[in-house]
């Protein structure tokens, strides 16, 4: 059985006092530590909406400055095709035989927009040349039933 | 003239570059994969060319003014057509509108305009008396890379639809082998595979011309029936898009000589060219043209139908035998 002494008691006391402290320190440090973290997050959540707010507000200054072009992957107009539709393309084109009615123009287009290579081909094809126009008729099997498709102003 | 029979089957319609889109095409099986890759070759120009979209090519280039940008192939080919166009008509089909369009309030979709008592800005009335503005004879091409020249905004609305309708038949021909034809908002364009638009594709189409879709639609007005075997046809009309601004009606057809909406001499013209994008030019010219458009269209031979307010109905030289043969093939020779 442990003797209870004065001495013994104020040792007691100081060393649950000092417990006590310690506990009561790292608690506040706990807390502290809590605390901090918390507010860091809180000031992560805010620096986060904020940088998402000045993400979308700065959206459509990016989207009026000029950015660089990244070719699309995929594709579905090819160069052949490029090629084909660009306007007096098959200028070149034989003939047909049997030519219906004729008029001529000579080139009027003697204006030629500045161009590295390409719009200046077209240009000069079109600059210094005569164009007959004439029509022919078709010749080719015809299906059963012809599409009708219109063609309006829009 | 033929009036339209109603009992005809109608081919698959949708709708794609703020119109509609119409197509058949000669092999039933091929129509599903036409259609899906008819509405893939619209995206992609709508990407690269459209002036309704921030992330456009186009807008990227009216953007950078005075810089050279890389685009799209599509926007180049499509830049170069409308360069053509206008050099075809010394300037009457311009693609540099684009500012002037947007002052006079046609800023958007035009499904999404709205009238406006607002004055429509002139871009062009700050300009100094003698003073050379920028012009689409300035636009540069190279390489993939284009520069508008400062000032300049460019505007492909003209002949951008009837550029789409060529690249649409004109792919549909190549990677599915059959022929069709397609109307993107009336520019009008058949292609078949090996053929050039000098060829018959095969497939005679029947073209119901209307100034407009409602007047298409309704038993007031007759509708001229014409064929096509080769290449294309285009309408252009004043009546489909008008718009106020300021009190004033406005049309989507600009005089580049005025900064004004074009005469209203025409109603519509409808022309066949070698391509959809060649007809368009022919026919968007005559309208700015006025009462001088029948000796400008005789002068270059092409077969033309210009229907005046009134609806009397004048034709050029060589639409008759356009009518005959569906067609018109332009061969060109050197000097």
């Amino acid at each position: 059985m442990q003797t209870s002494t004065p001495s013994a008691r104020n040792r007691a006391n100081r060393a649950l006092g000092i417990v006590t402290g310690t506990v009561a320190a790292s608690a506040v440090v706990a807390v502290g530590a809590a605390t901090v973290a918390a507010a860091q997050q809180t000031q992560q959540a805010q620096a986060a909406k904020v940088a998402k707010a000045a993400s979308a507000a700065a959206a459509p200054a990016v989207a009026n400055s000029p950015v660089e072009f990244r070719d699309r992957e995929s594709r579905t107009v090819t160069d052949r095709v490029l090629t084909q539709a660009q306007p007096g393309a098959a200028a070149a084109a034989p003939k047909a035989p049997g030519s219906g009615s004729v008029s001529t123009r000579s080139g009027t287009s003697s204006s030629t927009a500045k161009s590295g290579t390409s719009a200046g081909t077209s240009a000069g094809t079109s600059s210094g040349t005569t164009t007959k126009t004439t029509t022919r008729t078709a010749t080719a099997p015809q299906p059963a039933t012809k599409p009708v498709v219109p063609s309006t102003g829009s | 003239m033929t009036v339209l029979s109603p009992a005809r089957p109608a081919p698959p319609q949708w709708r794609a570059l703020g119109t509609y889109v119409d197509l058949h095409v000669g092999d039933p099986e091929q129509e599903s994969a036409a259609i899906t890759l008819a509405q893939a070759v619209l995206a992609e120009v709508d990407l690269s060319c459209s002036r309704f979209r921030d992330d456009s090519d186009l807008m990227r280039a009216n953007r950078a003014t005075g810089e050279w940008i890389r685009v799209s192939p599509v926007l180049v080919g499509a830049l170069r057509a409308a360069i053509w166009a206008a050099e075809e008509t010394d300037g009457l089909v311009d693609p540099g509108l684009g500012e002037l369009l947007v002052a006079a309030g046609y800023d958007r979709t035009f499904t999404d305009l709205v009238p406006s008592t607002d004055p429509a800005g002139m871009p062009w009335a700050d300009l100094v008396p003698g003073a050379r503005r920028p012009s689409w004879r300035d636009i540069e091409i190279d390489q993939g890379r284009v520069r508008i020249p400062r000032g300049l905004s460019v505007d492909l609305g003209a002949v951008g639809k009837a550029y789409a309708a060529d690249l649409v038949a004109l792919s549909i021909a190549d990677r599915l082998g059959t022929a069709c034809v397609v109307s993107v908002g009336g520019d009008v364009r058949t292609a078949a595979p090996g053929s050039t638009d000098t060829d018959g594709t095969g497939l005679t189409s029947e073209i119901a011309i209307a100034q407009d879709l409602a007047t298409l639609h309704s038993d007031r007005a007759p509708v001229c029936l014409v064929p096509l075997t080769a290449g294309g046809i285009a309408t252009s009309s004043i009546t489909a898009r008008r718009w106020v601004r300021g009190g004033t009606t406005w049309h989507h057809i600009i005089d580049p000589r005025s900064g004004t909406p074009a005469p209203e001499q025409w109603r519509a013209v409808t022309a066949y060219g070698s391509s959809a994008a060649a007809a368009n030019a022919a026919s968007t010219a005559a309208l700015v043209l006025g009462a001088d458009a029948v000796p400008w269209l005789d002068a270059r031979g092409i077969p033309a139908r210009l229907v005046a307010s009134d609806e009397t109905v004048t034709v050029t030289q060589t639409w008759e035998a356009a009518r005959h043969t569906g067609c018109v093939v332009q061969t060109k020779e050197r000097q």
